[in-house]
Parts: C-alpha cells; sequence; structure tokens
C-alpha cells in the first residue's frame, strides 16, 4: 500500500505545463523591467532645493548685520567715553581756572593787609 | 544546461529564455499546487524567473539553479499563503482543467482517485504542503527538501510521515477526520 500510494501520489503529481506564452511574457517582463531602470537613471536629477542655500545666506546676512550693529554700537559707546573724558577735562580746566582765580584775589588781600 | 547557464550570465536572451523554458515546468507546477490558483500561480512563477535573471550571476551551476528555483517558488508561496490565505480555493476540477493537467496525465489509470490526492494535498498547511510536493512532484529525498525549505529533517520526515498517514486515512474514510486531526 506503501509503495502503492507513493507510485499513486508521484502519478498525481506530475509537473504541468503554463500556458504557451508563459516564456515570452517572462521576457516582455524583463524587457520592462530594464526599460523602467533605463528611465529612472536617465530622468533629470531631483530639482534643486533652493531652500538650504537660502537659508544658509540669510543666516550669513544676519550675522553680518549683527555684527556690525554690535561695532556700532561699541563706537557709539566709546564715543560717549570720549566725550565724557573731554567734558571732564574741560570741567577740570574751568576748575583750575577757577582756583587760580580765588588763590591769586587771596594773595593780593592778603598782601594789602599787611602792607596797611 | 550548463552551457545555457554560462550564457545566460553572460546576457544571452536566448540562453535565458532556454533556461525558462527547461525549468517552467516545475516551478509553475509548485506555484500552482502552493496557491491553487492559476492567475496567482502563473504571477508567482514570472516573479520568480524575474528574480532569476537578476541573480544569474550567483548561480553556478544547473543544479544550483534548480535548487535555487524550487527553494525561492516555495518559500514565496509558503510566505503568501501565511498572509494571505486564500478565500476561494479552485476546485482540483478547475485546477486540472485550467493547468492542462488532464491532458498532461492523459495515461492515468484512476483519474478520480488522483484529482481526490491533489485536493487533499491542497488541503494540507502550507508547509506540509510544500514537503510533500516536494518528495512526490519534484522527487526530492528528504535531506535535499530540508536544505531547500530550510527545515529540519526530523520535521520533514514528520510531515511527510503524518502526510501519508492522513491521506490513506482519508481515502479509506474520506468524510471522516480532516487533515492532522487525529
Amino acid at each position: 500500500m506503501s509503495e502503492n500510494l507513493d507510485d499513486k501520489l508521484r502519478a498525481a503529481l506530475r509537473p504541468v505545463n503554463p500556458d504557451e506564452g508563459f516564456a515570452n511574457d517572462v521576457l516582455a517582463r524583463i524587457d520592462a523591467n530594464e526599460q523602467h531602470t533605463r528611465k529612472k537613471l536617465t530622468l533629470p536629477r531631483r530639482r534643486f532645493r533652493w531652500e538650504i542655500p537660502v537659508a544658509l545666506a540669510a543666516s550669513v546676512a544676519m550675522t553680518i548685520v549683527v555684527g556690525l550693529e554690535r561695532r556700532q554700537q561699541q563706537e557709539q559707546g566709546l564715543r560717549a567715553r570720549q566725550q565724557l573724558i573731554e567734558a571732564l577735562q574741560v570741567t577740570s580746566s574751568k576748575l583750575n581756572l577757577v582756583h587760580d582765580i580765588v588763590e591769586e584775589r587771596s594773595r593780593a588781600e592778603d598782601a594789602r593787609e599787611n602792607g596797611a | 544546461m550548463d552551457e545555457q547557464l554560462a550564457r545566460a550570465r553572460m546576457g544571452d536572451r536566448a540562453a535565458f529564455a532556454h533556461l525558462v523554458r527547461a525549468h517552467q515546468r516545475s516551478v509553475y507546477s509548485l506555484a500552482l499546487r502552493m496557491l491553487c490558483d492559476q492567475e496567482a500561480a502563473r504571477d508567482l512563477a514570472q516573479d520568480v524567473f524575474l528574480q532569476l535573471h537578476f541573480k544569474l550571476m550567483h548561480i553556478e551551476s544547473s543544479a544550483h539553479l534548480s535548487f535555487w528555483l524550487r527553494k525561492v517558488v516555495s518559500h514565496r508561496a509558503i510566505d503568501r499563503l501565511r498572509e494571505k490565505p486564500p478565500v476561494d480555493l479552485a476546485t482540483p476540477e478547475e485546477i486540472d482543467v485550467l493547468s492542462g493537467a488532464i491532458e498532461a496525465s492523459g495515461d492515468e489509470e484512476d483519474p478520480l482517485f488522483q484529482r481526490e490526492l491533489r485536493r487533499l494535498i491542497q488541503e494540507m498547511p502550507p508547509a506540509p504542503r510544500a514537503v510533500m510536493l516536494l518528495r512526490y512532484q519534484e522527487d526530492l529525498d528528504p535531506i535535499d527538501i530540508a536544505r531547500t525549505l530550510d527545515m529540519p529533517i526530523n520535521t520533514v520526515k514528520s510531515h511527510l510521515k503524518r502526510g501519508l498517514a492522513t491521506l490513506r486515512s482519508r481515502l479509506q474514510a474520506p468524510l471522516s477526520t480532516p487533515y492532522g486531526a487525529r
């Protein structure tokens, strides 16, 4: 029975042919696949993405602007400092002048008192 | 065959077509009896040959080619059945007519009995079904079946033993227990 069943199974499961056009259809699919692959390779490259260089340029511009502003502020600060110093110098020289005048008058009074 | 393989590997289209024709019967039959759907089987078989076209450089010999084709079609059919079990199985009669099995096996001694065998094979789960087909359609021994399906040899033997036992049981009592039941 075992051998008989084995033989029956082999007979029942003999391979069968596909339809006549099977091999040609396989070749046609290979051709279609190759054409598709060739098209993918010759398509124009992806659209150039402008966003990145624009973003970079904007970043650089911002850096320059911020730098210029800082420099301007520094220069303003320096000028203000200079003006203060000059103002102080003027004030100082005026004070010295006043001092000199006061001293001279004081000496003149002393001299009159001593001469009287 | 090795000469055709060598030429196909060098891009000879006619040689590749020759390889397809030499192996289409085996590949298609495995796909058909696994998937039980003629259109799906044809599609799967063509996919396998398309894949072969890209893998030719890895095929070392005619024996390797046969092994590779059986392995790929079996694995892909099992995967396909597991992902999407067929809802409407073609009846063995429909498969026989559509596949020309009646014409191919015109000298069948007992066509009804053989049709019943095919129907019982069709009812088996994917892995045992593949084992039975590789054994009785492709005439592989258990060691080669184990290599083809990446299955332990004992599992192959177990599937064969249980498959045959179930077939004997069902053939003696067609209305009794389904496959695998004790």
